[in-house]
């Protein structure tokens, strides 16, 4: 998979900062991989993590400029990759196979856990970076996936 | 917090009034009625209603250019707001202060498809600084303080304040600003420390430059640095070109003015900063009509880079040095450390002035025809003889309103400017219909001086609609209609790159004579250079607004060019170089 550019942007909790930095994000023609946002530890402050595909890396300081133009804006910056905990959250929803444990060893490895278990369906959850999250979709390429869906990235720095 | 109550339309208006708004324009309706309601009570506030809420948007514009200060534009909600969207956007583009002030309909419709609603904020945070709806009263006076200085600060622009008719009547005890604003986004420029390691880069590369040329843009208007400017240039021995909105920030005949650069810039300007081994980019973006092609643009020269916004530094051309503040501090700084130039910088300019100077003459020998001649293939009269004309008759000195197109061009290449800040054009978003509202709000902001509103028969007729404004506000304006029964920019790109595919560029025009007795306005008729100097001389003795329309040819083509996407060395001289390089010659 390609490298993904990770920025991080502390904004005031007010209406519309996510529709603002989302505008920017398709009128610039940038490629947008991931988008959070949650709670910090101040009240009031809103933390963004936005990931961009590798093809834009000359692209990035300018999108960091006009993000830091939005006046309810922080700060915001480009995070570096090497100093960086990134992590998201996967469930995956498959076909329930004859034999369970083949499942659970397999999610075992890669640290994941069941949660939840139904007649038909069993949807697993794995946590971790986004090399981990596509090796386990890979893994789990012999068993049949009704649904993926993931949180998207979260950064912080060391 | 005072126990006095007001409502949310009366603590919008008191706030503006707080902060210095002596005068707003719009057009009311519906769901802003309530603080139409109130303008009563604030007799210093002085409203100018349009004629259709575009207008109000470019006679703000016109107004604020002319003298720095806001006019709020108050419409109602949905059409009255999206009328107002392109004079939002042509704001945004140019960077003017604006404060659009729109009506919304109740909060308790809101999203229900009401009358009159849309999503004004939606619309609006694309080609605004910054926009919020208000959904208290007790909000109002933070808000309008807020939108107010984000307008005016940093890198000025729009900003739109959407408030529902609801929040208009509520209301407050809240009827004071805050003294403080807590706005983290917003950047100010304290003066920059002179120690920057960038200010002395940039001294050291203008110390050492044999060829260098200054770009000068709309942020020396905006930054007033006039005296700055001329002292810069003059201590450095630099000569400059101007960007569209750069022109009138040195007198046209100083001898380090070189005219305007790029798509349609001068000879000299554009081949002066085609062999520059250095480019001083003083307040500007490097638009694609200054570049042209731009991986092959600067290729040879240092670029310095000083300007306000720091997400235009590197987005189109990368600098070399790059200096983020307010221009004239940052000139006041270069200014008080330049300390001469080296022997071999010294050196070497006559021969650069020599190269500029022959590049004159060659402007000259083609604008040949124009002066000593003055009519187009068709015996007509050409633009640039008209605006010539009104150069020499206006000595420069006055105020000069356009609308977009070749007469726009003609107007920037020929009428000479020596007063500071005396051009108003929409440049960035080019919108037809800005020359006749924004001649409005020049003259309101400059009643005492003359204001020449040089329109196109295409572009007039975008927002001819405001001549009513000037009809109600008894205003003295003078309008040069030329007319060529054409719309002669887009005609000229079908001739040169359409195959002469002229579709839908002629127009069916009315009866320009009467359409000036139906609004009270004078009105003359030329069609020979003879006429055109004493057709002015009326213009400017007539005491209501006028017309005068001329008769104009719609085969002449704005020269040079440099045809967008081309380099700079490819620049179209004039008609026989266009046949050649065209291949068209038959």
């Amino acid at each position: 998979m390609s490298k993904l550019h990770t920025i991080l942007v502390f904004a005031q909790n007010k209406r519309g900062v996510l529709e603002r930095i989302t505008i920017l994000i398709r009128r610039k023609m940038y490629n947008l991989e991931t988008i959070t946002a949650s709670d910090t530890e101040v009240e009031g402050i809103k933390r963004i993590t936005i990931t961009f595909t590798q093809g834009d890396a000359d692209k990035i300081p300018q999108i960091v400029a006009q993000i830091n133009k939005i006046v309810e804006v922080i700060s915001v910056k480009t995070v570096d990759s090497a100093n960086t905990v990134e992590r998201e959250i996967l469930l995956v929803k498959i076909k329930r196979p004859r034999n369970l444990s083949e499942i659970t060893s397999l999610v075992n490895i890669f640290r994941g856990s069941v949660v939840d278990l139904s007649e038909q369906t069993v949807i697993l959850q794995v946590a971790g970076e986004r090399k981990k999250i596509l090796g386990f979709i890979t893994a789990l390429k012999q068993f049949e996936i009704l649904e993926i869906g993931s949180s998207g990235i979260v950064a912080m720095e060391r | 917090m005072s126990s006095k109550k007001m409502n949310g339309a009366s603590v919008l208006l008191k706030t503006l009034q707080d902060f210095g708004i002596e005068i707003m324009t719009g057009y009311i309706g519906g769901a802003i009625m309530p603080t139409f309601d109130e303008l009563i009570n604030f007799p210093g506030i002085r409203f100018i209603t349009s004629r259709h809420e575009q207008g109000a948007g470019f006679i703000a514009q016109g107004y604020t250019r002319a003298c720095g200060k806001l006019m709020p534009v108050m419409v109602t909600s949905g059409p009255g707001a999206t009328n107002l969207v392109t004079a939002v956007a042509d704001a945004m583009m140019d960077s003017v202060a604006f404060l659009a002030i729109t009506g919304q309909v109740s909060t308790k419709v809101i999203g229900t498809d009401a009358f009159q609603e849309s999503d004004i904020i939606g619309l609006m945070y694309p080609i605004t600084k910054y926009a919020e709806m208000l959904l208290k009263a007790d909000d109002v006076a933070e808000a309008v303080a807020r939108s107010v200085f984000i307008a005016q600060n940093g890198r000025t622009g729009p900003v739109c304040i959407d408030i529902p008719k609801n929040v208009q009547i509520e209301e407050t005890e809240n009827i004071d600003a805050p003294k403080a604003l807590d706005l983290p986004g917003v950047q100010t420029y304290p003066p920059i420390d002179p120690d920057l390691p960038e200010i002395k880069q940039a001294i050291d590369l203008i110390k050492e430059a044999k060829k260098p040329v200054a770009l000068v843009g709309h942020g020396v208007i905006l930054s007033q640095a006039k005296i700055e400017l001329r002292e810069f240039l003059e201590k450095t021995n630099i000569p400059a070109s101007f960007t569209l909105h750069g022109l009138s920030s040195l007198p046209a005949s100083h001898p380090l003015n070189l005219g305007m650069m790029g798509m349609h810039g001068e000879i000299e300007a554009n081949r002066a900063i085609e062999n520059a081994d250095l480019l001083i980019a003083l307040g500007m973006r490097f638009d694609d009509r200054v570049t042209g092609k731009l991986e092959e643009y600067a290729k040879n020269s240092k670029v310095i880079h000083i300007e306000i916004d720091p997400s235009e530094i590197n987005k189109n051309v990368k600098a070399d040095v790059a200096i983020n503040g307010d221009l004239r501090n940052v000139l006041q700084v270069l200014i008080a450390k330049f300390d001469g130039l080296t022997k071999e910088a010294t050196d070497s300019r006559q021969a650069w002035f020599d190269s500029i100077n022959q590049n004159r003459e060659l402007s000259r020998k083609y604008y040949k025809h124009i002066f000593e001649y003055g009519y187009g293939k068709n015996n007509r009269l050409l633009m640039s003889r008209i605006i010539h004309e009104l150069s020499e008759f206006t000595k420069g000195q006055d105020n000069i309103v356009t609308d977009v197109g070749q007469h726009q061009m003609q107007a920037a290449k020929f009428y000479k400017f020596e007063r500071f800040n005396t051009w108003f054009t929409s440049g960035g978003l080019g919108t037809m219909g800005f020359g006749l509202p924004a001649a409005i709000g020049v003259k309101i902001a400059r009643p005492n001086e003359e204001v020449w509103c040089i329109t196109g028969d295409g572009s007039f007729q975008m927002n001819i609609q405001e001549l009513g404004t000037i009809l109600q506000e008894k205003l003295n304006i003078n309008i040069l209609l030329l007319n060529n029964g054409y719309l002669g920019m887009v005609k000229q790109w079908q001739d040169m790159f359409h195959n002469e595919n002229f579709t839908e560029v002629e127009l069916t025009n009315p009866n320009f004579a009467k359409i000036a007795e139906g609004y009270g306005i004078a009105y003359r008729f030329v069609e020979k250079v003879e006429d055109i100097i004493p057709a002015l001389q009326w213009s400017k003795q007539e005491t209501r607004s006028t017309i005068v329309e001329f008769a104009c040819d719609e085969q002449e083509i704005v020269y040079p060019m440099i045809p967008s996407g081309w380099t700079f060395d490819r620049m179209i001289l004039n008609e026989d170089h266009a046949l050649e390089i065209l291949n068209k010659r038959k």
